[in-house]
């Protein structure tokens, strides 16, 4: 992994739109659309405005450190010792994360169709599954991202269009009203979850070509609009009235679906596409959490670090959150400060260091 | 790990095939489909004295077929009637496997019929409950029952089978062909009409000739279908989750062009003195809304059922296209004028009293005779 | 807790033997420390209370928040 390019750009860029998707397709509407009422599809696209920005921050960062990760920028900038508090506190973060994504996952399919199956159980096996497709490498990662990304986008798309046989402009109106929109911009955790989240990918950086910028800014803006389109076709199809009270509001979306009354239970078909989304994610954090420890410690055998990995992810996934009312003050007060610590604060303060290192280094060497 | 020679291979392949087995984890939420209580209909009732509520549970019979030669099952009941009675839903969904031997799937129910004195007493807890089980789908068209709830949930219809099955597809025949039944008449359009103080409109259910239906062999052995069936009749308003009038078939159809719905309605209408059923479909509907607001209907007309009389010049087709436009526009008018005191309301319109209706009718259709014999 | 004792200790301990054996001190110590943090979380999964994360940090936040704040 010594930074060779062998990412395609596109795969990239599909990388980090499928990875932006992950969970939120099914965790975030329910919120936003209760914040935002019947403006709430502006709210992505504000998050992923300042999702674009804070990719900017990185890809800057990235810039004065050509061909390295965020764990060896920041042995480098740091020194070893503070250098490998920091990757440490990154490894933790990416375990964080990838607790929320597997616990998010069990608790919608035990809430939705499989009551009976244990938490661990899901976790467990996902985490097997994607493992065992991160341990090929980046290039399995990239590209099977790129191949699934079109069985993903057309049956998903197709769902939500069946869906819209039930839509109403009125439930839109009257849109644009000053109380929503001041709540379309007081839902500040869409900035910590997802955009913030995206930091993972800075452990693919080496890998990629030197479009890097484009393809990844364009990778937020694309998942910015899909979500804010989802979050349209909800509003038109289910109306503000109804999302705000289910859990699960794409569920029963797809749920109500019927196909001349014959094909009535199509909701199979999204969760198989949201549960392929939470692959690609939970392959990106176990590989940016095993690559995080691997530069850091430089372990000899590769397999005994991944398994301990597994094993902290799987017991991370039950403990992260008590359920989902505590999951719900956690987004609400925390979700940006404690993704903007690692997400915006350590990245600036490694910016920092640089400019100060190499302003100290020009200074030394104009004294010369 | 182990090492990757071509000898290994083999049992390298099947410790992947093995380690993929892991991911069948359908231990736990497996049911066999014979396990399963497939419920067609249900019907639901609240005592407002005792707060008691009783569920009726129309489940499929197995064991009766549907094959080409007739029904196959003899004497045997398409459906069964399953009544629970408890002090909350929860209750009656902890004892009625006292009685129900297979694991309840209302994941295919086509109807849910609610008395009308749970209607009038208040439908917020159906809604809540159908809403929080992830198996209940909301699109299910919700009915009022015009007669006692055991008599309903206890009779057989002839032609179709499962008597929910009938009932959902007789609504979507009243909306297409009689303009009697409306879009919205689903648990999610109750709840949504609600929650933004709107009204709903539901169709009622009443029993015809004996109820409950004597044996299935007896209503498939005779010929008048109206021995013991089930009729959908009427509309029951719901305003704030309860039930506050009803509309007869006038009202109905005059409730539904206001709201722009596209079915094909018939009428009998004078026209200079004669008599003459016309069928109409709204063409074009448009609505201004605001402090005036205005509400322009266009009529399509069709002579799919004109046999007393049919005009012989232009200039006679265009005096009973104005008179029956007029006509329309007047019932319409009355209808407006009433809508406060039965409860009724027009999307988005604050007052329908100061609504102004515009109708022009224009023949679209004729038939295959040119002049009547 | 038999149950749990005995898969974790199984797997975490032959893979940490393992690894001593074949004079891999770096991969097993790491090892080590993975699986201590993961043994602390899975106690308390196995006892059916998971030690919940977000909350410690939640009061670790408040803690910190008043040593700062005034009163």
């Amino acid at each position: 992994m010594d930074g060779k390019i062998i990412i395609r750009g596109s795969q990239f860029y599909f990388l980090t739109v499928n990875y932006i998707l992950g969970t939120t397709l099914f965790v975030l509407i329910q919120s936003v659309v209760q914040s935002g009422g019947r403006d709430a599809w502006l709210i992505p696209l504000w998050g992923g405005l300042c999702g674009v920005v804070f990719a900017f921050l990185w890809i800057w960062l990235y810039r004065l450190h050509p061909g390295k990760d965020l764990v060896q920028i920041s042995l480098a900038v740091l020194g070893r010792p503070l250098g490998t508090v920091a990757a440490v506190l990154y490894f933790f973060h990416f375990v964080m994360i990838a607790g929320f994504v597997l616990r998010n996952l069990s608790d919608f399919l035990t809430g939705t169709i499989m009551p009976q199956t244990p938490g661990p159980v899901f976790h467990i096996m996902f985490l097997i599954v994607a493992a065992y497709a991160a341990l090929q490498g980046v290039e399995t990662i990239a590209r099977l991202s790129q191949l699934l990304t079109p069985l993903l986008v057309f049956p998903f798309w197709f769902v939500i269009l069946l869906a819209t046989v039930n839509w109403d402009w009125v439930r839109f109106i009257p849109a644009f009203q000053p109380e929503t929109l001041a709540g379309i911009f007081r839902y500040h955790s869409i900035l910590g979850y997802p955009f913030l989240e995206t930091i993972a990918l800075f452990m693919f950086f080496p890998f990629v070509g030197h479009n890097l910028g484009r393809m990844m800014t364009g990778g937020i803006a694309t998942a910015a609009v899909s979500i804010s389109l989802t979050v349209f076709a909800i509003i038109g199809s289910l109306g503000v009235e109804r999302t705000a009270h289910l859990n699960f509001p794409i569920f029963s979306l797809v749920e109500e679906v019927a196909l001349n009354e014959v094909i009535i239970n199509i909701h199979s078909v999204i969760s198989i596409i949201l549960l392929v989304l939470i692959f690609i994610k939970l392959q990106v954090l176990i590989f940016a959490a095993f690559e995080t420890l691997r530069q850091t410690v430089k372990p000899k055998l590769r397999w005994p670090l991944l398994l301990g990995i597994l094993l902290l992810m799987a017991g991370a996934a039950p403990s992260v959150v008590e359920n989902s009312i505590q999951n719900g003050e956690w987004t609400r007060k925390y979700v940006f400060p404690y993704n903007a610590f690692f997400g915006l604060a350590i990245p600036i303060l490694l910016l920092a260091v640089t400019w100060i290192k190499t302003a100290a280094g020009k200074r030394r060497r104009k004294g010369r | 790990m182990i090492p990757r020679t071509p000898r290994t291979r083999r049992p390298r392949a099947c410790l992947a095939l093995a380690l993929a087995a892991v991911l069948l984890a359908g231990c736990w939420d497996k049911t066999e489909l014979n396990e399963l209580a497939i419920v067609t209909m249900i019907g639901l009732d609240e005592d407002p004295e005792t707060g008691q509520i009783t569920a009726y549970y129309q489940i499929v019979n197995p064991l009766t077929s549907v094959t080409t030669s007739g029904s196959a099952g003899g004497d045997q009941a398409p459906v069964y009637t399953y009544t629970v009675s408890g002090k909350s839903f929860g209750e009656i969904r902890k004892i009625i496997y006292k009685m129900l031997p297979r694991k309840l799937f209302i994941a295919y129910y086509r109807a849910v019929v609610v008395s009308e004195r749970m209607a009038r007493h208040g439908m917020q807890d159906i809604v809540n409950i159908i809403q929080i089980q992830p198996t209940g789908r909301a699109s299910v068209p919700v009915l009022i029952a015009g007669d006692p709830m055991d008599k309903i949930m206890n009779t057989l219809t002839p032609l179709e089978m499962y008597p929910g099955e009938s009932v959902s597809l007789r609504l979507n025949l009243l909306r297409q062909q009689s303009l009697l039944v409306g879009k919205r008449i689903a648990v999610r359009d109750v709840a949504e009409r609600m929650e933004r103080s709107e009204c709903v409109v539901l169709p009622i259910l009443e029993t015809v000739g004996q109820a409950p239906s004597p044996n299935f062999s007896t209503i498939t052995g005779t010929v008048n279908a109206y021995d013991s069936n089930l009729r959908i009749t009427g509309g029951a308003v719901i305003r704030d989750y309860k039930m506050v009038a009803r509309l007869n078939d006038d009202q109905l159809i005059a409730y539904f062009l206001l709201l722009g719905n596209k079915g094909w309605f018939t009428k009998q209408f004078m026209v200079e003195g004669r008599p003459i059923t016309m069928n109409a479909k709204l063409g074009k509907f448009s609505r201004k809304l605001g402090e005036k607001p205005r509400i322009m209907l266009h009529l399509d007309l069709a002579f799919h059922y004109a046999i007393e009389y049919m005009p012989k010049s232009q200039a006679e087709l265009e005096r009973m296209e104005r008179e029956v436009a007029n006509k329309v526009r007047d019932e319409l008018r009355e209808f407006c004028l009433k809508a406060k005191q039965l409860g009724v309301t027009l999307p988005k319109i604050q007052n329908p009293e100061d609504v102004r209706i515009d109708v022009n009718a224009h023949l679209e259709h004729v038939s295959s005779l040119t002049r009547p014999f | 807790m038999l149950a749990f004792h005995l898969w974790f200790i199984l797997l975490a301990g032959t893979v940490f033997v393992y690894l001593l054996v074949r004079k891999l001190r770096r991969d097993a110590w790491l090892f080590f420390f993975l699986s201590l943090l993961s043994y602390g979380l899975w106690y308390g999964i196995s006892q059916d209370q998971p030690f919940t994360i977000t909350k410690m940090i939640d009061q670790g936040i408040r803690g910190v928040l008043s040593v700062f704040s005034p009163g």
